[in-house]
């Protein structure tokens, strides 16, 4: 009997694309856009594992995570939140079997769940690689992105190898033509989509049909818009403002540059530098 | 600070006390008039002086004003000193401290003492910082009339030279904050452009900001003229809210906002989600919070099956309430590819019939009006 897993996030598009990934792995995906939603899928049969984000209108996800360990204790539990950072120690209080942050990587999702799910040991820790400073990625990115205007801060980012801590290749594609050209052309080991163009144009279909498939995948989305109330500064480029990465924060930028890197080192696209 | 103690500490306790209350309060304080103010009180206090008080430089008047004071000898000549003034000529040549007593030959100097005595100046302490001038301080005879010893004199000049490096501290963290506030002004700046680009992005919609703009202002004046509502509109963010409704478009794709024909159901979910991504990107602009609430709240509906949240009647804020108006009448009245612009007449019952339903129904009526007054035209 495939394993069934419930998915909890107001950010519809993400659930939908995190359902259809999982389905492809042969998993039972149930779906929820809100706690309380979750809540009523709860009592209704047997779940094996809950993934929540924490950050809901209705119910906030520390909540839920504390229902389900008080009333279905045997139904493991997975974060996946863009502000981990602040919620940290209220998660290890109440306890859960794993947390990510977004944006996330499909690859290091999938594992973890896989980990969780069929009690596999976990692979190897990478943690060490990770922080060390010498530890220099290398790897072509594809960015697919709504438009260049949403593009442009990637770009500033990733071209800035004190930043970002690695040398990638870089790429963009704003529509569907453009994705396939690019797959075709630059063939690169970590693809970036915004989900909503991930949703958009079917991308796991479609990477699932061609012959070249990209190392992992990366998705980022409503989330990473704007500057948090605690994240105060705001985004200086060489002493002066910059008008394009003012749409999201160096700290946002910050957690995709460290998902890129945790991608790329966990496929051994890095070097060791010194 | 070592010396200083071995040469204080024992004989004059207060005087070292004087120096470390004066170095807390300059490490404490960044605001230069409250740091002044400060020092003025301290050393007045431990000099037991009749008066104290404090000029600094003013870089936009060319002269020196009185930024602190304590006891007597205030507010003299309105509290400020020209630079050609011969106490400040003497300061700037001899970067020294003036000690009344010890000046030999005064006649020497055109109307120096007439200056120390109209200021009743005992001692002049100056402050230099890179060999300018920044300010000095006066200080008026012992209230007991003895005259300063040397050793409170080299302290004096000690604290001016800490009050220097303070006072360019607190300058400059004053000068940071003007900054950070010029930042912050520059963000909403590059967010009112983006906004601007944003239009210009969107092919069926350009242009559609400036009329939209001028029908939201027509229909608040026409509520505000008529107190339809016991709340206020808040036209200044709603001038702002109706230029910026539309940011979040931002993020959504291209092939989304110039598609040719009417979207699907899961493009449609994508497009919706316009009035969040705008509302978090508002959201940092301290001055612009109310402004975040009324873009994420302006596609809902008055029946509450509208979106984000399917928020109600006056749960929704009223000026999010007038850009759903204005908003759905210019559509209306605009060209699609998939459809002919309808008439202002068309458009108009479109409003009447859906008043209560889609939209408030006082909102229409005030829209009415300002159609019939002539302050709502298609142009």
């Amino acid at each position: 009997m495939s394993k069934k897993i419930l998915i909890v996030d107001d950010e519809k598009n993400t659930v939908l694309a995190l359902k259809d990934i999982f389905e492809s792995k042969g998993y039972t995906v149930l779906a929820a856009f809100s706690g309380k939603e979750a809540l009523k899928l709860l009592d209704h049969g047997r779940l094996d594992l809950i993934l929540l984000d924490i950050e809901m209108p209705d119910m906030n996800g520390i909540e839920l995570l504390k229902v389900v360990k008080k009333r279905h204790s045997s139904i493991k539990t997975v974060i996946l939140t863009g502000y981990l950072d602040e919620y940290k120690k209220k998660i290890d209080k109440i306890g859960c079997d794993a947390y990510l942050n977004k944006p996330f990587s499909i690859n290091a999702l999938v594992q973890v769940l896989g980990t969780i799910l069929e009690e596999k040991a976990a692979s190897q820790s990478l943690a060490e690689l990770f922080k060390d400073h010498r530890v220099r990625t290398k790897a072509s990115l594809l960015f697919i992105e709504p438009n260049e205007i949403m593009y442009s801060p990637k770009l500033a980012y990733f071209q800035d190898r004190e930043r970002c801590g690695g040398e990638y290749q870089l790429a963009a594609a704003f529509n569907e033509s453009q994705i396939s050209e690019k797959m075709e052309s630059m063939k690169p080991d970590i693809v970036i989509s915004d989900i909503n163009m991930f949703r958009l144009y079917k991308l796991e279909e479609k990477f699932s049909k061609l012959e070249f498939k990209p190392k992992d995948i990366i998705l980022h989305g409503i989330s990473a818009f704007g500057v948090r109330d605690n994240d105060k500064a705001l985004p200086f480029v060489g002493g002066l403002f910059d008008p394009i990465t003012a749409i999201i924060s160096p700290k946002e930028m910050d957690k995709l540059g460290q998902t890129v890197r945790e991608a790329a080192i966990a496929r051994g696209l890095y070097i060791m530098a010194g | 600070m070592r010396l200083v103690r071995k040469v204080f500490m024992k004989r004059r306790p207060s005087h070292y006390n004087m120096l470390i209350q004066a170095s807390r309060g300059m490490a404490l304080i960044t605001d230069v008039r409250k740091l002044v103010k400060l020092i003025a009180y301290i050393v007045n206090r431990y000099m037991k002086s009749r008066g104290v008080c404090i000029y600094l430089y003013n870089e936009s008047k060319k002269s020196y004003e009185l930024m602190g004071s304590r006891g007597s000898n205030t507010h003299l000549n309105g509290g400020v000193m020209e630079t050609n003034n011969p106490l400040i000529t003497w300061l700037e040549e001899k970067q020294a401290t003036l000690v009344f007593n010890n000046l030999k030959n005064i006649s020497d100097l055109l109307g120096l003492k007439e200056q120390i005595e109209y200021f009743h100046c005992a001692v002049c302490v100056p402050t230099f910082w890179k060999k300018q001038l920044l300010g000095f301080l006066i200080l008026d005879k012992k209230k007991s009339g003895r005259s300063y010893k040397k050793i409170e004199i080299e302290l004096l000049s000690m604290l001016s030279n800490h009050v220097a490096v303070a006072i360019e501290n607190a300058r400059n963290f004053t000068e940071l904050n003007r900054l950070r506030e010029r930042e912050k002004e520059s963000y909403f700046q590059i967010v009112l452009a983006l906004a601007q680009t944003v239009d210009e992005k969107d092919t069926y919609t350009r242009g559609h900001l400036e009329l939209v703009f001028l029908y939201g202002m027509s229909v608040a004046e026409e509520l505000n003229r008529l107190s339809c509502f016991s709340e206020n509109i808040n036209m200044d963010d709603l001038k702002t809210a109706l230029r910026l409704h539309d940011i979040g478009k931002i993020g959504i794709p291209d092939a989304i906002l110039n598609k040719n024909g009417s979207l699907t159901p899961e493009e449609w979910s994508i497009m919706k989600q316009h009035c969040e991504i705008g509302a978090r990107i508002l959201e940092p602009i301290e001055k612009l919070k109310n402004v975040a609430v009324i873009v994420r709240y302006h596609q809902e509906k008055y029946d509450g099956t509208g979106y984000p949240e399917g928020l109600k009647g006056e749960e929704i804020p009223l000026e999010s309430r007038i850009i759903a108006v204005v908003d759905a009448f210019h559509a209306m009245t605009s060209d699609r590819p998939y459809r002919k612009a309808l008439s202002e007449e068309a458009a108009l019952s479109e409003l009447k019939n859906n008043a209560g339903t889609q939209f408030d129904p006082v909102v229409v009526a005030a829209f009415i009006r300002a159609l019939e007054k002539g302050k709502i035209r298609k142009i």
